[in-house]
């Protein structure tokens, strides 16, 4: 998936799904599957989820930019619900997450192992604008790095949601989570959890495999 | 106080009439005090460093200080409770027992830690919204929740020309003190006595109206207070839970019975319900509610059929054997057997010496050996001659009727249960029975507890460690009667002390005991009206009266209208009231109490009393249903914001103290606000031009050195909370080594003996230092005489209205249906969610309710209505109607509905609280009077309010 | 498995149902945002649906060391919290016209709501209280349900916390633990419960629910600590015995069992022939050896009621109350905390 260039695009824009610049980002359908229920990871998340469907989200149209300093991912899927509140104890809300291997070849499906971490971006609809960093090292491991350099938004409307998640390319950080340039390759994947079916965590729709991810050199393409 | 007299004794007592107080007979104390309790060492401890989460939690219990407190409520058996009070930013954060009771015997266990859930969370329950912030009065009607904020000059000063209108134009009588369950006996007992007396007020003395009055332990004992230590069921061997409910009820007490039971006595609960203290107990006996005279009858009529009394007891203790006439049912006097005989010398018969008269001095029989059988001739002074028996025969012909195949359908107790009961009590090694305020709360309550002080007599179980029927129980620090007297001047208080002298000695040489002369003095005291009976005073002031104008209706047994009795019993003087009938009350002061909701039936007095009165003062720190319809409220510094000590009872018997803590908005103690309404009146009198008032006695009064007096010409300034507290203690005498400055660092400290209070005295025992308490000891071991007519315990009444009622003997009477003619019987009992009200509507305990009142109720009588759990019902009778949840419950006796106490009238729709249907009807019995211990006194012999009877219906709402 | 683990012993005979428990640690622990419906220690009358409601059928726990699926209780069946409307009754003006409810819906189900209502028939009626705080098991469900590694169980203690910088509120834990002693922070988006009162225990102060328990019903300790009442009501005496022994977790909270009075035949006298709480009640709650403690008890009641002398017994009465504590019997008052 290449990752336009946008011109001067203010990160307000960046984090608008309705805003211009995404108007001309052509949104790349990507199917979803559920994870394993044996690759939950403790018997009783398996237990569980032994006879419950896992991965309400069937498929996500995705498309990112970029302005030269900021990321933006763009997701957007079917969804009967709108899930933003933690509500009452059984109630989970919809979420969103976008994760990129920090050493090449990492594994996706056991989010990263030892020594291989993942570097994940969250957003949940219960805090809408913030979101989360996360790195892991294998199933059980994630760890939460900030809740100040991810940002997300998102939009509910006619049985769809539109959901943006940000993060400057390049970071400060003391840990090490994932750097990126114009011009760089990567690869992504991408994960949807449906809150009205209960699933966070481990239990969520992912986009099973790796994709490439191209981000467009600054010093050409578009411009708004 | 110099060494050289504090050994004397000095003896007061108040005069007849006059116009003061009643004064304690004290003993000033040694200067020497024991050592002060050496307070552990605090180890300072350095909170770690923020390294992750846990530290949150290690920050949140960690606290700036700590003060001594309590909660300076009456929780009454289950009072009192030593806190420390954690403070952390200045605000009281939370509470936890200090837990430091030392153990008293090594063999029984010790009193820690105490507590309940109120308690656990009065620091939650003083920043609630129910609090009061600012005086404030009222902007609409009575009763609208619409009101000002006024300033504390302001109210004072409106409250203070009421008060002298009322006193100048009115008399001072009319100003009435409605005293509640806030009264500390400590500053706040302080600051009342002397307002009242100084401006000669009425207070109402509200023991007998609230259900407390223990009336058939009055007519047996003489009086109502003894009650043992918690620690002593330990040496029970039988415990009889009847009439109480000590698990829900006296929560920092139970463990001791529960303790004892481990131990190897044999808990009984007799209760309609299946209660919890029914849970756990050995044997759960169910009762028809209001029918265990019955029960105890039966119980009387196994134990002398099988022989099983203790003779040498009953020819000691009880009067037994004294003789009564068969002709006139009274007892034989010697005004029958001589010209100018008295009427309180009573006889026996004994096989050498024949008919003799009763040792009075002392219980010992020396060599007299009374009959408790036969049928004796005796010559009167005119020359007739009639029969006479002793007591023993006729109970022996009046239980003769309760056969238990018979009782059975009386109370409900299968006739082999009965038996065996009635042997166990007669073979227990140590048997006691638990019993709280509960049977005063039934009409013929008095029946209940005679039958029931009986059986356990019968049985000889009374002074022995572990034993005995008990009455009311209430332990205080003796120094407020003398304190309230010291604000006399000096000369003032050599007068009265001479005025009483003579009269005491008087009394000293015909052989009463000090306990007598107590007694005495407060019938003096309440002659006088400086406290009169709440429960005639709402009758008769506040029309409750008119709900018993049925009760002919309902009481099959009754032989005239209650009102004629009433007349007679005004007219004889045996009972009465202030104001005089006719004199209207003008002022009434709320003083820590809740009367709206208190008083069963009263939507009679917002109709016939509100409208005679001009100015209602409630004085509380939190809003209540009385305070909804008054003129002013006034805010009242809660319990961790005062200094203050408090009593006790003897099954806990350590005074309890506190420090302030903290302040809150404007609210300010009670000695403080009385003491500046002290001086408004003074000071509005002098603007006015206002000199003196005559007091009821025709006595002229001055306004002039009104606040001089009040604070004993300055010693004791409006913010002198703790002088006076301290004052307090060095005036009491039962406290010997005990000093304010130790006991407030301490929050505890064990009495060293009952003292001279007239609410303390009859405990009749000694304190030791390293022993449980058994009540009435003085009695039954030192053979001390009871403070009766016959100086026994007394199951004989011959007074007009016992033998017009058929009541000279203990008889079972059937519950009236108060109400009017309805299936189900409303009772009640005392919550264990809430001390009075103060926590009825505190969140946290509604949100362990249900957030809602409710009302228990059998699953047969919900069923047959088609009412669910969790329904709001309609419950009524001729009188009214509320509404309320229904729970039902299988551990409730069908026929009988139990709402529990305290709920506000404003937690129910409509405000209508559920006392609106109880009628309350006055027990003619009640109003006798004249005999020697039949005659009204503090705290007792008064008629009362009663609520158990109460009949209704119930509907789906 | 830890170095050392702490417990509870609930002596059933002893419990007031006074909730003052329940109280000490609602003012001590769950007074924060977001933690207003919880109620880490509870009291419960039985049988009953307890709290949260139906709890004893929402699953969870192992079976036969299989984890089980559990469901998740709502807020409504642990009771919520509720807010009422003093302001509005006191101070705005209605008169009568407005009296002190809940505020919004009327509840439904509350912490405590089947209080003193029981089962059976009169009047052979039954019931008792029975307290809860969490189990800190030994094979803790909640533990092995996380998959964030969020949940600790200590080694010096065997007190099992949740790491709130961890935990993501997944609420795993809650439905992995049978007892559902878990609650969720609406507002910190974690999961919390009953920490035994660690930062207390740290100090060898015994936790608020044990010290503040007037029924003096809480024995607390160390299990291996042959002193201490735990090991000794447990191990030696056998008298106490786990909730719900089947759910697999190894609770570390024992009951002693309740001793009720006899029940009544239709002729209203005593019937010796089964007891008032019907053996196969208790046998559902405690396991089969509920049967055997309550057996050994009566035992040695009978023995005291005869005029002996039992050890047991004397443990249980607890002459000194700190000897009910293990040790953790410090006054906290002792304690002065500086400023740092």
């Amino acid at each position: 998936m290449l990752v336009n260039f946008v011109r001067g695009a203010p990160v307000e824009w960046l984090l608008d799904p309705d805003a211009e610049p995404w108007r001309k980002v052509s949104l790349e359908r990507v199917a979803l599957v559920g994870t394993p229920v044996g690759l939950q990871p403790t018997p009783a998340i398996r237990a569980a989820w032994a006879n419950k469907h896992i991965g309400a989200v069937s498929e996500v149209q995705v498309g990112a930019v970029h302005n030269g300093e900021v990321i933006a991912f763009r997701l957007d899927w079917q969804d009967g619900s709108e899930n933003r509140e933690l509500g009452d104890t059984t109630a989970f809300p919809d979420a969103a997450a976008v994760m990129i291997p920090v050493v090449a070849g990492a594994p996706l499906i056991t989010m990263g192992a030892p020594n291989q971490p993942v570097n994940t971006w969250y957003w949940r609809g219960d805090s809408d604008t913030q979101g989360r960093q996360v790195l892991s090292e294998g199933i059980g491991t994630t760890r939460t790095v900030d809740q100040t350099l991810v940002r997300g938004h998102g939009i509910w409307k006619d049985g769809r949601w539109k959901v943006v998640i940000a993060r400057p390319m390049k970071v400060t950080s003391a840990e090490k989570v994932v750097q990126l340039a114009p011009g760089e390759k990567t690869q992504f994947a991408v994960a949807v959890w449906e809150g009205s079916n209960s699933e966070r965590g481990g239990v969520k729709a992912f986009s099973g495999s790796w994709r490439d991810l191209v981000l467009a050199p600054a010093a050409d393409g578009g411009k708004v | 106080m110099a060494a050289g007299i504090s050994r004397r004794k000095f003896l007061v007592g108040a005069a007849a009439g006059a116009t003061i107080v009643a004064i304690a007979y004290w003993r000033l104390r040694p200067v020497e005090r024991g050592a002060p309790a050496a307070a552990p060492t605090p180890t300072t401890q350095a909170p770690p460093a923020y390294g992750d989460w846990r530290d949150v939690y290690r920050e949140r219990w960690a606290w700036d200080r700590i003060v001594k407190s309590t909660h300076f409520v009456n929780c009454w058996y289950q009072s009192h409770c030593a806190w420390n009070v954690y403070v952390k930013d200045g605000v009281v954060w939370r509470e936890e027992q200090v837990a430091a009771y030392p153990q008293v015997r090594d063999d029984v266990p010790d009193f820690n830690p105490r507590g309940c859930q109120k308690g656990a969370c009065f620091s939650e329950r003083m920043y609630d919204p129910a609090r009061l912030r600012y005086p404030m009065k009222r902007a609409g009607e009575r009763g609208s929740g619409k009101w000002q904020r006024i300033s504390w000059e302001e109210a004072l000063t409106g409250i203070a020309d009421s008060v002298l209108d009322t006193i100048t134009k009115e008399g001072s009588d009319r100003v009435v003190w409605d005293l509640g369950p806030l009264y500390t006996m400590g500053t706040f007992g302080a600051a009342h006595q002397r307002f009242s007396f100084l401006l000669d007020c009425t207070s109402l003395d509200m023991n007998t109206e609230i259900g407390d009055g223990h009336r058939g332990v009055g007519e047996t004992f003489g009086k109502i207070v003894f009650e043992r230590s918690a620690d002593d069921y330990f040496f029970s061997d039988l415990i009889l839970i009847w009439g109480g409910n000590p698990i829900a009820t006296q929560i920092p007490n139970a463990h001791f019975l529960l303790e004892a039971r481990y131990k190897g006595a044999q808990i009984v609960t007799i209760a309609p319900d299946l209660s919890p203290s029914s849970i756990h107990a050995d044997l759960w006996v169910p009762v028809k509610p209001g029918c265990d005279a019955a029960l105890g009858l039966s119980m009387a009529n196994v134990i002398l059929g099988e022989k099983l009394y203790d003779a040498a007891f009953l020819r000691e203790q009880t009067d037994l054997p004294l003789l009564v006439r068969e002709d006139t049912r009274r007892y034989l006097r010697s005004s029958d057997l001589r010209e100018g005989g008295s009427e309180e010398e009573l006889y026996l018969h004994d096989p050498k010496r024949g008919i003799v008269p009763v040792p009075k001095k002392e219980l010992r029989l020396g060599d007299l050996e009374p009959s408790l059988e036969g049928r004796f001739e005796v010559g009167l002074a005119d020359g007739r001659k009639v029969a006479v028996r002793p007591v023993f025969e006729l109970l022996r012909e009046r239980v003769a009727a309760y056969a238990p195949e018979q009782a059975t359908a009386q109370c409900g107790t299968p006739p082999e249960m009965i038996r065996s009961l009635a042997r166990r009590i007669a073979k227990a090694k140590s048997a006691c029975t638990v019993t709280t305020s509960n049977f005063g709360k039934y009409y013929h309550g008095n029946l209940t507890e005679r039958a029931m002080a009986l059986v356990l007599a019968l049985g000889g179980q009374y002074g022995k460690k572990g034993s005995g029927f008990v009455g009311f129980p209430f332990l205080v620090q003796d120094g407020l009667e003398k304190t309230t007297f010291q604000s006399f001047d000096l000369p003032d208080r050599l007068k009265i002390l001479a005025s009483m002298l003579p009269k005491r000695l008087e009394l000293q040489l015909e052989g009463y005991t000090e306990e007598m002369l107590v007694y005495e003095r407060s019938r003096n005291m309440y002659q006088s009206g400086m406290a009169t009976s709440g429960a005639l005073f709402w009758y008769v002031h506040g029309g409750l009266l008119k709900a018993s104008e049925k009760l002919e209706e309902w009481d099959p047994y009754l032989k005239r209208p209650v009102k004629d009795v009433l007349a007679e019993s005004f007219e004889k003087g045996w009972q009465h009231v202030w104001p005089k009938p006719g004199n209207d009350p003008r002022v009434l002061f709320v003083y820590g109490s809740n009367p709206l909701r208190r008083i069963r039936c009263y939507p009679l007095l917002l109709e016939n009393l509100w409208p005679k009165l001009n100015t209602i003062v409630t004085l509380d720190w939190r809003m209540t249903s009385t305070g909804q319809f008054s003129d002013y409220v006034l805010p009242v510094s809660a319990w961790y914001e005062r200094t203050e000590h408090k009593w006790v009872t003897p099954l806990m018997p350590f005074i309890h103290a506190g420090e302030k803590a903290t302040t809150y908005y404007e609210a300010k103690s009670d000695w403080e606000i009385i003491s500046l309404l002290a001086q408004a009146v003074h000071r509005r009198a002098g603007e006015r031009g206002i000199t003196g008032f005559t007091d009821r006695f025709g006595k002229s009064r001055q306004f002039g050195d009104l606040y001089d007096r009040f604070s004993q010409h300055g010693e004791f300034g409006p913010t002198d909370d703790e002088k006076v507290a301290r004052t307090l203690l060095e005036n009491a005498s039962n406290l010997e080594g005990v000093s304010w400055d130790e006991l407030k660092k301490t929050g505890f400290a064990r009495f060293t003996s009952v003292g001279s209070s007239i609410v303390s005295i009859g405990n009749a025992t000694t304190i030791e230092p390293n022993d449980t308490i058994t009540p009435l000891t003085k009695h039954v071991i030192e053979k001390e005489p009871y403070p009766t007519l016959s100086r026994r315990m007394q199951f004989y009444l011959d007074q007009d209205l016992y033998l017009e009622m058929d009541e000279a003997l203990p008889i079972h009477k059937d519950p009236p249906i108060a109400g009017g003619n309805y299936p189900l019987m409303l009772t009640g009992g005392h919550t264990r969610w809430s001390i009075h009200s103060a926590w009825r509507d505190d969140a946290l305990m509604l949100q362990q309710q249900r957030g809602v009142p409710v009302m228990y109720m059998s699953i047969e009588d919900a069923g047959a209505r088609g009412i669910t759990d969790g329904e709001t019902v309609k419950v009524f009778n001729d009188l009214a109607s509320f509404q309320v949840m229904a729970k039902t419950t299988p551990a409730v006796r069908p026929g009988q509905l139990i709402l529990y106490h305290a709920w506000e009238n404003f937690q129910f729709a409509g405000g209508k609280g559920f006392q609106n249907l109880i009628p309350s009807p006055l027990n003619p019995v009640e109003l006798a009077g004249g005999q020697f211990h039949l005659r009204p006194m503090s705290i007792c012999m008064q008629p009362s309010h009663t609520d158990r009877d109460t009949r209704v219906e119930v509907a789906r709402a | 498995m830890s170095k050392r683990q702490v417990a509870m012993v609930f002596d059933l005979n002893k419990c007031l149902g006074c909730q003052t428990c329940t109280i000490a640690c609602k003012r001590l622990w769950t007074r924060e945002e977001g933690m207003d419906y919880m109620w880490w220690a509870t009291v419960n009358t039985q049988p009953g649906r307890g709290t949260p409601r139906d709890w004893e059928q929402s699953g969870g726990g192992f079976k036969d060391g299989v984890a089980q699926a559990g469901k998740l209780p709502t807020r409504q069946d642990f009771g919520d919290a509720w807010k009422f409307n003093h302001e509005e009754v006191f101070f705005e003006g209605k008169g009568q016209s407005a009296h002190l409810q809940v505020v919004g819906e009327q509840p439904e189900w509350g912490p405590n709501w089947d209080e003193d209502q029981g089962a059976g028939e009169y009047p052979n009626a039954y019931y008792f209280y029975l307290p809860r705080i969490c189990n800190h098991c030994t094979h803790p469900a909640c533990l092995e349900a996380c998959p964030r590694k969020a949940i600790v169980k200590r080694e010096e203690d065997g007190i099992v916390l949740i790491d709130e910088d961890r935990c993501r509120g997944y609420r795993f834990c809650m439905e992995a633990c049978p007892y559902k002693k878990i609650y969720f922070n609406h507002v910190k988006k974690v999961s919390q419960k009953c920490i035994f009162c660690f930062p207390r225990v740290e100090q060898g102060v015994a936790p608020a629910c044990a010290r503040m328990c007037p029924g003096r019903v809480r024995f607390v300790g160390y299990k291996d600590d042959q002193n201490g009442p735990i090991w000794k009501l447990v191990e030696k005496y056998k008298v106490a015995i786990p909730l719900h022994p089947e759910f697999g977790t190894e609770p570390n909270v024992f009951y002693v069992p309740p001793v009720a009075p006899p029940r009544y035949d239709a002729e209203g006298n005593i019937d010796e022939s089964k007891p008032r709480i019907p053996d196969e009640y208790l046998v559902s709650l405690f396991g089969p050896k509920v049967l055997d403690a309550l057996a050994i008890l009566k035992a040695e009641m009978a023995k005291t009621r005869a005029g002996g002398k039992s050890e047991m017994l004397d443990v249980l009465i607890a002459y000194q109350w700190k000897s009910m504590f293990g040790g953790l019997d410090r006054d906290p008052a002792t304690i002065e905390w500086t400023k740092s």
